[in-house]
């Protein structure tokens, strides 16, 4: 509540300080920078091997690239923290900022309120310093096209350097024994809704044999109360919680709906659970007593190692279970963006973020993060990695089936609202799905029109 | 240290001495006898080489025994039993700055050791020529015992240069089983001699850190190896040494006197079988019950903090796994090693101290001069001044986050901008990323001007009354009279300033931009991704993180509860 509190405030500030700078030429203003000898301040979330890895990548640039740019990467905290700090430098005016920063679309579109980033388009399609177009057919469409703004003009306020994905983990031990003992009627992991809750039901009578923890608490699905989980279950079941056309949300669709009356239905049944403390769904999957949670991709190795000190049972990602013909995979991750500065340290930003997406960089930081890289030609480099990390390289081929929540500003503080409109619903089977998705809806929009 | 208050007895009454169970100094003795057991049997099994050329570690060895124990001696002889103390410890310090300067490596090491042999051995002298021109000391100033010393520090300053390594880290485990050695020989003489434990116990203190930086250092080498496999013996060293630390700081309970009836059984000497039995009658079914839910309260208090322990020496695995019992606890010790290094310690262990530190100092200054003030001055508008300032008390921190942040990035004309930088606070127009971001804001705080404003309020004006009349003012009666007696307060402010700025995180992770002043909660924030949490690292970094708190609270416990129970903050 107090950190809402903090974020409203700034909002508000940011708001009240809105200038009415939007434009929708492009025009090419860095063919003549000299980029020479400038120093990028580069803020990111990373820490630990992730932080290494790209350690690595800014030193081998450092020491490579022929305008003797230096860029100097460092960990401000989490998301929210930079989101935080970003704000606080608008505020005060920007001299505080880096150069280079870590955003997701939500927090790129609110620093863009007060034209706090640049427009990214003069660099990436700049004929002196951009991509060429072998370069940018060879990024995933999904991953290209996220950091362009319908709602700044169709304004690029960042690039993807990396992506992860939310996929359903399953225990196919588990699957195996109930489709073998008549449980359920299908075999491997379930791919349509009712597959799922026929599985996940069957769970709570007939719990892993080789379960570690109590099996008593055997269960099918256990859901953390998160707006990306809504989303995905959303986009499951054929619909969005945004319209981009009329630039609202729409968390009160016919599939939102029917989304989140199946999970409440779950619930009623006593089929799935939330989760009582942060991350207990891993520990839970990892001692066999829950059958299939939901989670980001990059959860992959604490999975892994849930699982190799529990129950030790197989277990693999697979696509929500869906409604529509394809899998619609809930596509997330920040990118970069790079804030207002000279001409020189903008157009040094871009080279690097350049270069942080050129392939080789790519393979290095997906193998060494275990992020999703950007370019469809890493995946010929990364043969070895697939092998030993075959989730991952499950995970990878659903990449074609992506799909991104709404990038609008004020997303953050919807999110907060929808976790808890989403916990209240199915904590009580008799309340009115339609009409609190209603109220979430109203009161999203309100968030939006505030921006 | 002999009691300071003297019992006159009338005729029917004489005076006992009322003795408490020793506890501290037997867990020190436990602690103690598991770091040399441990320590030999490492050896046994080939944890130690003896192989080395250099001659300087049994020779430190030597020293470091035979100077704890002229320290105990010299309290049973000396006039000036703390001068003596000080003494013999300061060259003990001295040499154990050379096995320091060892570990910081090259030249620059050897040179901080020279140093700081060289700034003892003149304090050393200083202070014998100070005690000896007050008489209070039997040795004279070049009497062999400071010679003694002198020599030593010679010997050591001298190896550094001949050797240019200091002392060899490999045959120091010789050091640390002396000191162990001397820890219990030390701890038995405080139990024959209880008047002297709590001066033992700093003697402890000071030996117990010594074998624990050692036997830390030793593990920390060994865990830096791409797969370690941590002796047993040495976690055990490593868990004695850490246990005498602790212990070291617990306060102990010197004896007191006690006026009694003459015949009291106070005055009877102490029969052990007879104090079993008494005990054993005086056992209740009220005392049993009301133990057992005090022993069961202190567990449950108790229980979030083993856990951190316990997760601590676990693999991240064992954690998800809800596993209670690290499975490997031994080489579970590498968890430390492993975020003292990923989170930079190393660094932002400093910047804590520093940052901390000058805090307090600042805050007390401005707490102490305000309370005062407050207190005792009669000035308009105090009661308004001093409301005004509780006011602010309700004032929540995300509120004042951006003022704040505007004031100290010079958006907001308060800051004194153009002056040169000293000491490391810079006087410009933005303080981002720099040491007076993180410590001039909170240099002043309502919380502690209440605290002591109501402590200093206690104190009776006839005590400033008879300061006027000896021509004494206000700074000499605060700094003479009110400061002594509002000890206790000043100590609870310190420790809560000292917790306040210790956990700071909000912002100091908004002001600072580089490592260069990152404070040690920042560092913990490393464990933590977007896709989990690496709990193991989390903990044992957490622990590294509370431990100067639990030392600072053992070691002022009594003056804090004291401070808050005298100054009107009690439940």
């Amino acid at each position: 509540m107090k950190k809402f509190a903090l974020y409203f405030v700034l909002a508000l500030v940011l708001v009240m300080a809105l200038p009415a700078t939007a434009q929708d030429d492009v025009e090419m203003v860095y063919e003549d920078v000299d980029p020479t000898g400038a120093t990028v301040q580069f803020w990111h979330q990373h820490s630990g091997e992730r932080e290494e890895a790209l350690m690595e990548i800014v030193n081998e640039f450092n020491e490579t690239n022929e305008w003797g740019i230096t860029v100097e990467a460092s960990n401000q905290g989490g998301y929210g923290d930079i989101f935080q700090k970003m704000n606080l430098g608008l505020v005060e005016g920007g001299e505080s900022l880096p150069q280079l920063v870590v955003a997701y679309q939500n927090q790129a579109a609110t620093y863009q309120l007060v034209d706090g980033l640049v427009d990214m388009r003069p660099l990436v399609d700049s004929p002196t310093w951009g991509l060429s177009e072998e370069d940018k057919a060879d990024f995933f469409p999904g991953f290209y096209n996220a950091d362009v703004f319908p709602t700044f003009g169709n304004q690029r306020l960042g690039l993807a350097p990396n992506r992860s994905m939310e996929v359903m983990y399953y225990n196919s031990s588990w699957l195996a024994e109930l489709s073998e003992s008549g449980a359920i009627s299908f075999e491997g992991a379930p791919e349509t809704p009712e597959q799922f809750r026929e599985a996940a039901c069957a769970a709570v009578e007939n719990p892993y044999s080789g379960a570690t923890g109590d099996v008593s608490t055997s269960v099918g699905y256990q859901l953390s109360f998160d707006a990306s989980r809504l989303a995905s279950w959303t986009f499951a079941f054929g619909g969005d919680v945004f319209d981009y056309d009329a630039g609202v949300y729409t968390y009160d669709s016919e599939a939102a709906v029917e989304a989140v009356t199946f999970l409440q239905g779950l619930f009623a049944d006593g089929c799935a659970t939330d989760i009582a403390e942060s991350y207990g769904d891993q520990t839970n999957f990892g001692q066999g007593v829950t059958l299939f949670t939901v989670g980001s991709t990059s959860g992959l190795p604490f999975y892994g190692s849930a699982v190799d000190e529990g129950a030790g049972h197989e277990w693999s990602v697979a696509p929500l279970p869906h409604t529509t013909e394809e899998p619609v995979m809930n596509l997330y991750g920040a990118s970069v963006s790079i804030p207002r500065s000279t001409p020189e340290q903008e157009l040094a930003a871009w080279l690097f973020v350049k270069y942080y997406t050129d392939t080789e960089a790519q393979a290095t930081w997906a193998t060494a993060s275990n992020y999703f890289p950007v370019r469809a030609s890493v995946a010929e480099g990364l043969a070895d990695y697939f092998e030993a990390n075959p989730t991952y390289e499950t995970a990878f081929g659903l990449l074609q089936y992506s799909k991104t929540e709404p990038p609008v500003p004020g997303y953050d503080f919807v999110r907060d609202e929808a976790e808890s409109t989403l916990a209240a619903i199915v904590a009580d089977p008799s309340m009115d799905v339609a009409a609190n998705l209603g109220e979430l809806t109203e009161l999203s929009n309100e968030i939006l029109a505030d921006q | 240290m002999a009691n300071p208050m003297t019992i006159t007895p009338n005729k029917d009454t004489t005076i006992a001495t009322i003795r408490k169970f020793p506890v501290g100094d037997v867990v020190t003795l436990i602690f103690a006898g598991v770091l040399v057991l441990a320590l030999l049997a490492a050896t046994g099994q080939g944890q130690f080489s003896t192989d080395s050329q250099d001659i300087f570690a049994p020779i430190v060895a030597v020293a470091t025994v035979f100077f704890g124990f002229l320290a105990a001696y010299s309290l049973g002889t000396s006039t000036d039993a703390t001068g003596n103390l000080g003494r013999a410890f300061i060259t003990v310090i001295a040499l154990w700055a050379g096995f320091i300067s060892h570990n910081l490596g090259d030249s620059g090491g050897n040179l901080f050791m020279v140093v700081v042999c060289g700034g003892l051995a003149a304090y050393l002298l200083y202070s014998a020529y100070r005690d000896q021109g007050r008489g209070t000391v039997s040795t004279p100033m070049f009497g062999p015992m400071n010679l003694l010393v002198l020599a030593v520090l010679i010997v050591a300053v001298a190896g550094v240069f001949i050797s240019e390594t200091a002392f060899g880290l490999e045959n120091l485990w010789l050091l640390t089983l002396v000191v162990g050695l001397g820890i219990i020989i030390l701890t038995l003489v405080a139990l024959v001699r209880p008047d002297r434990a709590r001066s033992y116990s700093i003697i402890s203190l000071g030996l117990g850190a010594m074998a624990f930086i050692y036997v830390a250092n030793k593990i920390i080498v060994i865990c830096d190896v791409e797969e370690p496999q941590l002796d047993r013996m040495v976690a055990l060293a490593g868990a004695g040494a850490f246990g005498l630390l602790i212990q070291a700081v617990i306060p102990r309970v010197a004896p007191s006197k006690v006026e009694v009836p003459i015949g009291s059984d106070a005055t009877r000497s102490f029969d052990p079988a007879r104090a079993i039995s008494d005990w054993f009658r005086s056992i209740t079914l009220g005392k049993i019950i009301l133990y057992a839910l005090l022993t069961f309260a202190a567990f449950i208090s108790l229980v979030p903090f083993l856990w951190m322990i316990s997760s601590s020496l676990m693999t991240l695995g064992e954690i998800l796994n809800r596993a209670v019992i690290p499975s490997d606890p031994v080489n579970g010790l590498c968890n430390y090693v492993e975020a003292w290094n990923e989170a930079n310690f190393s660094r932002y262990f400093m910047n804590s101290v520093i940052i901390t530190g000058l805090t307090i100092g600042g805050l007390l200054i401005t707490s102490i001069l305000s309370a005062y003030a407050f207190a005792k001055i009669e000035f308009i508008g105090r009661g308004l001044i001093f409301s005004l300032i509780l006011i602010t008390l309700m004032i929540p921190e995300s509120v004042t986050m951006i003022p704040n942040f505007l004031i100290i990035t010079g958006n907001v004309p308060v800051i004194p901008s153009g002056a040169e930088e000293g000491f490391g606070i810079v006087f410009d127009s933005n303080w981002l990323d720099t040491l007076t971001a993180l410590t001039l804001p909170f240099m002043a705080n309502a919380f502690s001007i209440f605290l002591l404003r109501q402590f200093f309020a206690t104190i009776p004006d006839e005590l400033w009354e008879a300061c006027r009349i000896d021509g004494g003012g206000h700074l000499r009666f605060l700094i003479q009279i009110v400061l002594p007696i509002a000890r206790p307060a000043i100590m609870t402010v310190t420790l809560l300033s000292f917790i306040a700025g210790w956990n700071a995180f909000l912002w100091p992770l908004i002001v600072t931009r580089t490592e260069t002043w990152r404070p040690l909660m920042v560092g913990l924030y490393n464990f933590t991704t977007e896709a989990g949490t690496q709990l193991h690292l989390l903990m044992a970094g957490s622990f590294i993180v509370i431990l100067p708190i639990l030392l600072l609270y053992f070691a002022t416990q009594k003056a804090f509860t004291e401070g808050i129970a005298t100054s009107g903050l009690k439940g």
